[in-house]
C-alpha cells in the first residue's frame, strides 16, 4: 500500500455523529459507480459487510448500530472507469481523544497527532441537529463540548504543526461534514450562508490562512431527531454522500497539479542552465578538447527534458482529473485561505 | 474459451441457459451449439421444452458447467465452457470455496455475461443495491484483466416488462451507466448490452452467447495471425543463414540446419494458415449478425 499513491483521509467525530452510517452511503453509492468513478474495496469480505449493512438499512429500515470500536480503518481503491487511479486510506476515529475531559490524557493522541500530521483530508464531523438553531453565544460553548469540536480544533492544529515541522507541508484539506442534515429546519437549510456562518463560529480554524475547506452537509434521508430502531424505509433520500470524497480526491489532484508545475518550472530553468553550459563548452578554440565534457553535460540535458516532459503529462493529468471532479462539487460552500470560491 | 455468467438467484440464468441451447441446437444463420456430454443435452433440452410450456425450471443450487461447441454450416469452429454460478457466489465471504472458483475462473475467463432480473430494475434504491454486487465484481474483475474480454450485460424477462420498456431502460441505463462508460473507456472489454427474455416468445437469446463467441473468434485469429507472421519472419532469417558451411557443420554438432529451422517454421506458419481459415467466414458472418446489437 506504501508503495501506491494513495490519499490519506481521517475522519474525526464522536460516537453518533453519523459516520458509519455515512460511510454505508457512501460506500453504496460510489461502489456502484457515479459519473464512472468507482470506489471499491479490494478486499471482498469488507465489501460484503459495508454492502451487507446498507441492504439491512434499505429492506428492513436497521440503522447501523453504533460501532464499538474506537479507530477503525478502510481501505479502498478509487478508480476511473476501470483503471485504478488512488488507494483511499480511510480511518474512522471516535476515541478518547475527542472526548473534552480525558482527550489530552488519552493514549490516542501521539498516534492521532501522527495520522493528522500525514494525512491529505480531515473530515470534522458535526451532527446536523447541532445546526438546527442558529448558533449563538450562550450555545456555542455547549456545542463545542457536546459535538468534540473543541478537541477536533487542538488535535487539528497540533497535526498540522507537525506537518509544518516535519516537511514544511501545507495544511490537510478539510471537510466539515454536517451529518443528518434533515435535522436543520428546510427553510434553514436553504440559507447556506447561515450553515456556513454557525460552522465559521464553531470551526474558525478551518477559514484560517492555508486551508481549504468544503462545508458538506450529508443526509441519508428524513428520520427526524430521534429515529425509531428501525426507521420507515420510505423516508430513505441519501443527499450529496459522494461529494466529501470527490472533494478529498479533487484538492489531491490540484495539489499534485501545483507541485508537479513547480517541479517542472525548476526542470526548464535547470535544462536553460545546462544549455548554456553546453554552449560555453562548444565555444571558442578549445571545444575540441572538451569533448568528453560536452557529452556529459547533452546526456544532463536529454535527462533533463524527459523529466520536464513527465513532470508536464503528471501536470496536465492531475489539473484535468482535478478540473473534472471539482464539476461534481458546484453549488457547495468551498474556502480557501478564509475566502469562499468557486469549486 | 471459458465464459462464466453471473447473477442473483432466480435472474433467468437456467432458463436463459435452456432457452440459448435449445435455440442454437436448431441453428440460426448457419451456426449451430453442440454439447459435449449427452446428459447435458437432455438436460437442458427438458428444461427449453418446461419453458415452452409455460414452467420456468428450478434455480441452480450450484455452479454448472457445460462443455460446448459452435458449429457453423456443420463444421466446427469454437469449443467453449460455459460456467453457470448460483446466485449466492456474489455474497459469500471471500474464503468460500464457491467465491474462491469463481475468483479462479473469472482470472482465466474469455466472457463474462451479467445476468440481472428487468423487473428489479426500477426499484429506485433498492435496484441499485441489487445490481450494486454485480457490478463491483465485475469493475474488480475488468480492473485485473489486460487482454480483450467480451462482457455482456443481459436483462433478462424483458418481456414481463413490456408496459414499461422505456421506464426499464432508463433504470437499466441509471444503474449501468458507470459500468457502460468505464468499459468504453477502456479499449480491452467489448460490451453489449442485451434485452432478453426466454418464455413462449424468446427475444435475443442467442445475442449473448454469439457475442462473447464472436469476440472469442475474433481473439483467436488475431492471435494465429500473429503466430503466422512471427514464424514467417523467423524463417525467412533462417533461410538468409543457410549456408553450404551451416549444413555440413550441422551434421557434426548434431544442431538443426539453418534450413531445416527454416521449414519448420514456414510448415507452423501454414498449420496455423489452415487453422485461421475455417475462422473468417463464421467471424465476418457473426459480424453481420451482430450489427443490431446494443454495443459499449
Amino acid at each position: 500500500m506504501a508503495d501506491q499513491p494513495h490519499v490519506t483521509i481521517t475522519a474525526l467525530g464522536n460516537s453518533r455523529s453519523g459516520k458509519t452510517t455515512f460511510l454505508l452511503g457512501m460506500y453504496a453509492v460510489m461502489s456502484a459507480g457515479l459519473q464512472g468513478y468507482f470506489l471499491n474495496a479490494p478486499d471482498q469480505d469488507v465489501d460484503l459487510d459495508l454492502a451487507g449493512k446498507w441492504e439491512r438499512l434499505l429492506d428492513r429500515g436497521e440503522l447501523p448500530p453504533p460501532n464499538p470500536g474506537d479507530v477503525i480503518p478502510y481501505y479502498f481503491d478509487f478508480l476511473d472507469g476501470i483503471q485504478r487511479l488512488l488507494g483511499v486510506d480511510w480511518l474512522d476515529y471516535r476515541g478518547g481523544a475527542l472526548d473534552d475531559v480525558r482527550g489530552t490524557e488519552s493514549g490516542d493522541v501521539p498516534k492521532l497527532h501522527e495520522r493528522i500530521a500525514r494525512s491529505d483530508s480531515i473530515y470534522l464531523v458535526l451532527d446536523g441537529s447541532y445546526l438546527a438553531d442558529p448558533v449563538n453565544s450562550s450555545t456555542k460553548f455547549t456545542i463545542l463540548r457536546r459535538a468534540g469540536l473543541r478537541r477536533m480544533t487542538a488535535l487539528l492544529q497540533a497535526g498540522v504543526q507537525q506537518r509544518l515541522d516535519d516537511d514544511g507541508a501545507s495544511p490537510p484539506s478539510i471537510v466539515v461534514l454536517i451529518t443528518k442534515a434533515d435535522l436543520v429546519p428546510r427553510q434553514r437549510r436553504s440559507r447556506m450562508d447561515e450553515i456556513v456562518a454557525d460552522v465559521q463560529t464553531l470551526l474558525p480554524i478551518c477559514f484560517s490562512t492555508g486551508f481549504s475547506t468544503l462545508v458538506c452537509p450529508v443526509q441519508l434521508g428524513e428520520f427526524g431527531l430521534q429515529p425509531p430502531e428501525r426507521i420507515s424505509t420510505e423516508d430513505i433520500a441519501p443527499r450529496a454522500l459522494h461529494k466529501p470524497i470527490i472533494f478529498s480526491l479533487a484538492e489531491y489532484m490540484r495539489l499534485l497539479s501545483i507541485a508537479a508545475g513547480n517541479a517542472e518550472s525548476q526542470s526548464e530553468s535547470q535544462q536553460q542552465a545546462i544549455a548554456t553550459e553546453i554552449s560555453g563548452l562548444r565555444s571558442g578554440a578549445g571545444a575540441f578538447f572538451r569533448r568528453s565534457a560536452i557529452r556529459e553535460a547533452e546526456t544532463r540535458l536529454a535527462t533533463a527534458i524527459d523529466e520536464r516532459g513527465s513532470l508536464s503529462d503528471v501536470q496536465k493529468f492531475a489539473a484535468d482529473r482535478a478540473s473534472r471532479l471539482f464539476d461534481e462539487l458546484s453549488g457547495l460552500p468551498l474556502f480557501r485561505d478564509g475566502h469562499e470560491v468557486t469549486a | 474459451m471459458d465464459i462464466v455468467m453471473l447473477g442473483h438467484s432466480q435472474a433467468g440464468k437456467t432458463s436463459y441457459m435452456a432457452a440459448m441451447y435449445d435455440t442454437m441446437v436448431a441453428g440460426v444463420g448457419g451456426f449451430t451449439v453442440k454439447a459435449e456430454r449427452p446428459e447435458d443435452h437432455r438436460a437442458l433440452i427438458r428444461n427449453a421444452r418446461r419453458l415452452q410450456a409455460g414452467t420456468f425450471p428450478a434455480a441452480s443450487d450450484r455452479r454448472t458447467i457445460y462443455q460446448l461447441g459452435l458449429l457453423h454450416e456443420g463444421s466446427p469452429v469454437l469449443d467453449f465452457v460455459w460456467r453457470d454460478y448460483r446466485g449466492g457466489a456474489l455474497t459469500e465471504k471471500s474464503d468460500s470455496p464457491q467465491a474462491i472458483q469463481l475468483r479462479e475462473d473469472v482470472a482465466k475467463a474469455g466472457g463474462l455475461v451479467l445476468m440481472i432480473d428487468s423487473t428489479e430494475l426500477i426499484g429506485g434504491l433498492r435496484s441499485m443495491a441489487r445490481v450494486r454486487p454485480l457490478v463491483a465484481t465485475a469493475i474488480r474483475l475488468l480492473g485485473e484483466r489486460r487482454d480483450v474480454l467480451p462482457l455482456v450485460i443481459a436483462l433478462t424477462k424483458w418481456d414481463l416488462v413490456r408496459a414499461t420498456e422505456a421506464k426499464t431502460q432508463r433504470a437499466a441505463d441509471e444503474a449501468f451507466g458507470s459500468l457502460i462508460a468505464a468499459v468504453r473507456g477502456d479499449q480491452h472489454v467489448l460490451g453489449a448490452l442485451v434485452p432478453v427474455a426466454c418464455g413462449r416468445q424468446p427475444l435475443n437469446v442467442v445475442q449473448p452467447v454469439l457475442w462473447c463467441l464472436h469476440v472469442g473468434i475474433a481473439v483467436r485469429g488475431i492471435l494465429l495471425q500473429q503466430s503466422i507472421e512471427r514464424q514467417e519472419q523467423a524463417a525467412r532469417a533462417a533461410h538468409s543463414r543457410d549456408t553450404l558451411w551451416d549444413r555440413v557443420k550441422s551434421k557434426f554438432t548434431g544442431e538443426p540446419t539453418w534450413a531445416e529451422i527454416a521449414v519448420n517454421n514456414m510448415v507452423g506458419a501454414y498449420e496455423d494458415a489452415q487453422r485461421l481459415q475455417p475462422l473468417i467466414i463464421p467471424s465476418q458472418r457473426l459480424e453481420s449478425m451482430l450489427d443490431s446489437v446494443e454495443k459499449f
